[in-house]
């Protein structure tokens, strides 16, 4: 082996021995290193030689105290939205998309500071505005700003905006007083210039900046809100003295507000505003912007990507979340008959209720989000990606519900068949709120932990899955940043990622006390004894022992393995027949053939078995092939 | 030069892990493995700009990406395919040519302690070169921990043999194509 000489070796191997357990050490310390410092693995400046007497554990620990463990979080809570990048940062400056997903970056800040990690599930909260550009825009200038600098660009246009504002102002102030049908004529003309005046301002940011500008109201609120004054002040029937004070508090107020707005973007401009580290990301006030309502964590980029059209109604970004916080595929399993007759456009289609029992409750959240995840909760209309619009009132018709309660037929659906397994709400909060306390979103937190540090294609066995979930629930109960860090070790010290050649198909980790057997494949073995284990086994003593689930015998062909599973003449069935049987249980409509029978399966574990035995039949299919 | 690099390829698939399953792996994307040699080679907060060695600056996409725009991110081009290769070749190539001849004339900033350890290496063929510690150090530096101890050991006695008379130039160049070309180096696991 080796022997490292002491004075040219770049990692200082502090003079210990080598060995196979210890390379594997190190080489675990540098994946480690990689994985908690935001992809900064060990480099010449690293003390090796101080790890290694570490226990794993502490080595864990220690590198989640370094500053990088914040991009690193970061990093994997982009993983979890789905919207993970190559690099969080281009030299030392952030990349300007991370600013855009709010939720994730409060999350990485509280757990650094060991608060409330489950910001994560907060769709609703702060705005962390990026850096405003420095980059020139890719249009060319237009006459007169040629040779401005992006920053000197943004001044002038913000400065021009201001100054439309303020010349009504002063003329509404100016002495002796303007007559009221010219002061009238002025503001009514202020309130209308809406299509002058923005892009007049918008010509000096970008498009995320845009995005943020026009959420946020920065013109369109002032203009509205002189709009009604004007509309008001200037009826024949108002006083002359009471209007003109009404139209010039009303432009007062706008002005302030615009001022208000533009000094906190001013907040941001990059000479003032580069954060080195996820702590040092900075709050947008708010309370600037004359909308001064809470910040929708769906951004700019999310706006692009889960676009809705009139005729959608919301669906992409129910599967979005269904996807992304319940780790449910909407794999189309067939779902239990409801109970009453279902109604709406899919409701006479069982196999498009497959999928669409959940889809179209989970998005009934977003019922008052257009284009660009836009709110139009305050308009008779909404604006879709489409650029259609509709009535907003009927809109939001399609998810009335018909019965009393609940109000709405909104929420998260786990049983079209049994209302009380569900939970119901009517806002982006109730979601939440939903996310907040769903079992179902701490499993799926837990299972793409696992994929991000072990490997996305890494078989978990269920019951290991359980483990970890229970533990992180049993400590998030008192602090969800320890019990998410702790789970982080724990992973760091399971089987699977010590592999450096794993096989994917294979489980390497089990809970504590469930001992390796002979029963079915990994993937499924826990589903399968959690699920259906209770009536199909050896012991039962009706029909349901015709299959054993908790068996893996030798098909009849002598080649494949299967369940122990017999016909009506008790002669064990074909790999192939048994599978097709399973399928068929697991997607019927029927409630009297629907397995499991009378209960509720949770739909990730349905979709992983109907998988699974789908994978196994499509492999037997083509082996026997002539 | 060509005969380098080829030989090194070979050295590199020869060391493919034994029995692997890495054809379910995937690469770990140009930004990964930048960032890693950046980490490993280069002077603290001064990256190196690996770009230049790319065919062309918009290729790293198609060695494996997670950046895109406008839609949900996963993965992409992960999967090792003939296209891939030729450019993870041509890149990597061309890197490896710059650490070669970075023993004349420095083509890249490296951090000091790689420096000293390039320095030693770039005494090749004298036996202060070909010392263990050195080239111990040179395989750690540039490869960390990734791959195991056995293929640290099938590339050290190949470049002592085969590379016995080349000249440090050319064994350096080729010491490093074989080490980043190493699926243990370039492949997520």
């Amino acid at each position: 082996m080796a022997q490292p000489g002491a004075a040219a070796a770049v990692v200082d191997t502090g003079g210990v021995p080598e060995g196979p357990s210890l390379w594997q050490k190190r080489w675990w310390i540098d994946r480690t290193a990689r994985l908690l410092r935001g992809g900064e693995g060990l480099g010449p400046e690293d003390d090796l030689g101080a790890l290694l007497p570490l226990t794993k554990e502490q080595i864990a620990r220690r590198f989640m105290l370094d500053e990088r463990f914040g991009d690193a979080m970061l990093d994997f809570n982009l993983f979890f939205l789905g919207f993970k990048s190559d690099h969080l940062k281009s030299g030392s400056a952030y990349d300007r998309t991370v600013f855009d997903f709010p939720n994730a970056v409060a999350a990485a800040q509280s757990l650094l500071k060991d608060g409330d990690y489950f910001k994560l599930f907060d769709l609703e909260g702060p705005f962390y505005m990026a850096p405003l550009r420095s980059e020139p825009l890719d249009e060319p200038p237009q006459p007169g700003d040629e040779g401005l600098t992006p920053a000197q660009l943004r001044g002038k246009a913000m400065r021009e905006s201001e100054a439309v504002f303020a010349d009504a102002l002063a003329f509404a102030q100016a002495k002796p007083a303007p007559r009221r049908a010219d002061l009238c004529k002025t503001v009514e003309a202020l309130a209308d210039s809406g299509q002058t005046l923005t892009p007049q301002l918008h010509r000096a940011f970008d498009d995320a900046e845009i995005f943020a500008l026009i959420r946020g109201e920065v013109l369109a609120q002032p203009l509205e809100m002189l709009a009604k004054v004007a509309e008001k002040a200037c009826d024949e029937k108002t006083a002359p003295a009471a209007a003109r004070k009404s139209l010039v508090e009303g432009l007062e107020s706008a002005l302030a507000q615009i001022r208000r707005a533009f000094a906190a973007i001013a907040e941001f401009e990059p000479d003032r505003y580069q954060p080195k580290s996820v702590l040092e990301f900075k709050r947008f006030a708010l309370s600037a912007f004359p909308t001064k309502q809470k910040w929708l964590s769906f951004g700019f980029e999310q706006g692009m990507a889960l676009g809705n059209s009139s005729t959608n109604f919301n669906r992409k970004r129910a599967a979005y979340m269904l996807k992304r916080f319940f780790c449910d595929d909407l794999i189309p399993i067939g779902f239990e008959s409801p109970q009453e007759h279902v109604a709406g456009v899919h409701g006479s289609q069982t196999s498009c209720y497959a999928c669409h029992h959940k889809l179209d409750p989970m998005a009934g959240f977003f019922r008052t989000y257009g284009a660009y995840f836009f709110d139009y909760a305050r308009s008779p209309d909404i604006i879709f990606d489409d650029l259609a619009s509709k009535d907003r009132a009927l809109y939001e018709g399609v998810w009335k519900a018909a019965s009393k309660l609940p109000a709405w037929n909104i929420g998260y659906i786990r049983s079209a068949r049994f209302q009380s397994y569900n939970s119901y709400g009517a806002s982006m909060g109730d979601l939440a709120r939903i996310l907040r306390s769903a079992p179902e979103v701490k499993r799926c937190l837990v299972k793409r932990l696992h994929e991000y540090i072990v490997a996305e294609d890494q078989t978990i066995d269920r019951s290991y899955l359980d483990y970890l979930t229970r533990e992180f629930e049993a400590e998030a109960a008192a602090n969800t940043s320890h019990a998410f860090k702790s789970t982080i070790v724990r992973l760091l010290q399971s089987a699977a990622y010590e592999q450096r050649d794993a096989d994917p198909k294979r489980c390497y980790d089990r809970a504590p006390g469930s001992l390796p057997g002979e029963g079915p494949p990994c993937r499924v073995a826990f589903i399968l004894s959690k699920n259906c284990a209770q009536c199909h086994n050896a012991a039962a003593d009706d029909g349901a022992a015709r299959l054993d689930v908790g068996s893996w015998i030798l098909a009849p062909d002598g080649q494949r393995r299967i369940f122990r599973h017999l016909d009506d003449k008790l002669a064990q069935l074909s790999a192939r027949d048994s599978l097709a049987r399973v399928i068929e249980r697991l997607s019927s409509t029927d409630a009297s053939m629907r397995m499991p029978k009378g209960r509720v399966m949770g739909s990730d574990e349905r979709q992983e078995l109907f998988l699974w035995a789908q994978e196994e039949l499509a492999r037997i299919l083509e082996q026997t092939r002539p | 030069m060509m005969r380098a690099l080829r030989q090194a390829t070979c050295v590199a698939l020869l060391l493919q892990p034994a029995g692997a399953l890495a054809q379910s792996s995937q690469f770990k994307g140009w930004a990964a493995v930048s960032q890693e040699l950046s980490i490993r080679l280069a002077p603290q907060g001064h990256p190196f700009d690996l770009d230049e060695f790319l065919p062309s600056r918009s290729m790293d996409e198609l060695l494996g990406t997670w950046t895109t725009f406008g839609t949900e991110h996963r993965f992409r081009n992960g999967m090792p395919n003939a296209l891939n290769m030729t450019i993870w070749h041509a890149a990597l190539s061309g890197f490896a040519k710059a650490v070669g001849q970075s023993c004349t004339s420095p083509r890249l900033v490296f951090h000091e302690r790689f420096l000293t350890t390039l320095h030693a290496l770039c005494a090749w063929p004298a036996p202060a070169a070909r010392d263990e510690g050195v080239l111990f150090a040179f395989w750690t530096s540039v490869m960390g921990y990734n791959a195991g101890e056995h293929e640290y050991a099938a590339w050290r006695d190949f470049f002592l043999r085969e590379y016995a008379n080349q000249s440090a130039t050319e064994t350096v160049a080729a010491m490093t194509f074989a080490i980043t070309m190493n699926p243990s180096f370039l492949l997520n696991r």
